[in-house]
């Protein structure tokens, strides 16, 4: 659906050059919820803003349903705009207008009649539970009532994307995730395919079935979410999964390992079967269960006191399980 | 003293009224095209811009008495005369439009560029962003710009008098200096100060007007 092909993005500024995204590929397919994680300053806004040409990319290619995006000029780009919706960080409702004028704004750009702009605005009030607050002004709404309604007014002409540029990000934990429940109907319920800006794990593991990492304007990793994060392929991915900080390492003591169970394994009791059949201690140093797109995935830290012989049939042994092992060294 | 005061505060209202529409209507587009046109915005256009920004410092470095009667060629070509209320609106138009066009500019420019973007995004072009955007989100701080713009037209057209323009200000230095009638120099004053007052506060209140209807 949307196709990106060794997209780059370098920005002038005071005879200083920056290359923001250095030969992007992707491919997003109807339906998907994708997610672009990175660290502040990666590119990612620089990426979702090329999609519906806030900012014009350097070179590259960009299509979206077979129509070459980055050919658009004047009312083919408008109208092309109209069917991606964008959503953002500080919401940017117009504060001069109610919330009814808000959600009616893409739609009186279209010269709509009354009647069925009226029509389309309360179902939209109804979808993100907003009727309570029709005539009110966005100054009296909360961070994630401003979110809804940035909703609402991104999809009044039934786009077929959604871009979400850290749409969560200046939201508490517990907004956060009803606007993320929110984000997964709209894609469930009416097929709308969202890409999602984020420096958040949190937000890629509840709501993004695929992801790609940029790191300096490089995708570093992208895939199936659940494949990305329990065999991570890269460096900087790795990074970004190990949020559990480690005990430092004393020296002398027995082999660390690191552990990560997903799918089939994570719900098996493979240590104690190893420990009975290897008959060896395993001391567990730390441990999280995570579930992304409500799949369980677990890691754990342990310690073996062992030798290198027996950790080595051990270490075979876990992964016929289906168990990633890494040694810490 | 009534029959001096009142044809001249009439005098007055009708050269500060006229030149304000004038002004409002040349000087709104004008302050528009300098935010629009600036670095990064909706149509940057930087050669266009620098041109404008330089005109407008250019007349805005003009006092008004010297603007006043540097334009008298071009008062006669619209006016036909350069004498009287009518002949004076020009001078004192050509001189606020610069000075409000600054105005609109730095009220405009304060308008979130996420908003802007946003309806960039939605597929709104230039026109309607212009319309329904920068204008509606700007419109207390206008308020305010225009309410002092005026207190500006009622200050030039007191100078404005001299050359025939009427007013209250023609009427504080005929009868005030040239007659020494302090008793109506006294008057115009008072009158000159409650006309300011007058205007700030319907200013202050339609600019808070909006914001606390904003509250709702
Ligand atoms: N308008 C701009 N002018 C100059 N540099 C920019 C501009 N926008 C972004 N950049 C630079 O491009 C890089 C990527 O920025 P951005 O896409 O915003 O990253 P992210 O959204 O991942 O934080 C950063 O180094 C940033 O400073
Ligand atoms: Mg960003």
């Amino acid at each position: 659906m949307i196709s990106i092909q060794n997209l780059t993005k370098v920005y002038q500024k005071g005879g200083q050059t920056v290359k923001a995204l250095d030969g992007v590929s992707l491919e997003i397919e109807a339906g998907d919820r994708y997610g672009i994680i990175g660290l502040s300053g990666a590119g990612k806004s620089s990426l979702v803003r090329c999609i519906n040409r806030l900012e014009e990319p350097t070179s590259g290619d960009l299509q979206i349903d077979g129509t070459d995006i980055l050919r658009l000029e004047g009312a083919a780009l408008r109208q092309a705009r109209q069917g991606i919706g964008m959503i953002f960080q500080n919401f940017n409702l117009l504060s001069s207008k109610t919330i009814y004028e808000n959600i009616a704004f893409p739609l009186r750009l279209q010269k709509l009649p009354e009647a069925q702009i009226r029509v389309r605005v309360n179902e939209l009030l109804e979808k993100v539970e907003l009727t309570d607050k029709t005539n009110v002004y966005p100054i009296n709404l909360s961070g994630g009532q401003k979110q809804r309604v940035g909703i609402a007014r991104a999809l009044a002409n039934h786009p077929k994307i959604l871009l979400c540029d850290e749409a969560t990000s200046a939201l508490d934990p517990k907004t956060t995730k009803q606007i993320l429940d929110l984000l997964k109907r709209i894609n469930e319920e009416l097929g709308v395919t969202l890409v999602v800006i984020t420096h958040e794990m949190e937000v890629i593991k509840s709501l993004c079935n695929k992801v790609a990492i940029l790191e300096s304007g490089k995708v570093v990793e992208s895939g199936e979410t659940l494949q990305v994060f329990s065999n991570p392929a890269s460096v900087e991915t790795k990074h970004f999964i190990d949020t559990t900080s480690l005990p430092s390492r004393p020296s002398g003591a027995g082999h660390w390992l690191n552990l990560t169970f997903s799918k089939g394994s994570a719900k098996m009791p493979i240590l104690s079967q190893i420990i009975r059949k290897h008959d060896i201690d395993i001391n567990i140093l730390a441990g999280t269960i995570e579930t992304i797109q409500n799949e369980p995935l677990g890691r754990l830290l342990v310690e073996i006191d062992t030798t290198e012989a027996t950790l080595k049939s051990v270490i075979a042994a876990l992964e016929i399980q289906h168990v990633q092992t890494e040694v810490i060294a | 003293m009534m029959h001096l005061l009142l044809p001249a505060t009439l005098e007055t209202l009708y050269m500060v009224s006229i030149a304000t529409v004038f002004t409002l209507l040349f000087g709104l587009p004008l302050g528009i095209v300098l935010v629009i046109t600036s670095k990064g915005h909706l149509l940057e256009r930087p050669k266009l811009n620098a041109v404008l920004s330089y005109v407008v410092n250019m007349a805005r470095s003009l006092p008004f008495i010297i603007l006043m009667i540097f334009v008298i060629p071009f008062t006669r070509l619209i006016v036909g005369s350069s004498i009287g209320t009518n002949a004076a609106i020009v001078p004192l138009v050509i001189a606020a439009i610069p000075f409000y066009a600054r105005v609109v500019e730095s009220a405009i420019h304060e308008v979130d560029g996420g908003v802007i973007e946003a309806a960039t995004a939605m597929g709104a072009r230039p026109s309607a962003i212009i319309r329904q955007v920068l204008i509606p989100e700007a419109l207390p701080s206008l308020v305010l710009g225009t309410t002092i713009t005026i207190i500006n037209l009622l200050g030039y057209s007191a100078m404005a008098g001299t050359i025939g323009g009427g007013g209250i200000g023609d009427l504080a230095i005929r009868y005030g200096y040239h007659r020494f009638n302090t008793e109506i120099m006294f008057a115009t004053i008072v009158l000159l100060i409650v006309l300011v007052q007058l205007i700030q506060a319907s200013g202050n209140l339609i600019a808070s007007q909006i914001l606390k209807n904003r509250r709702r």
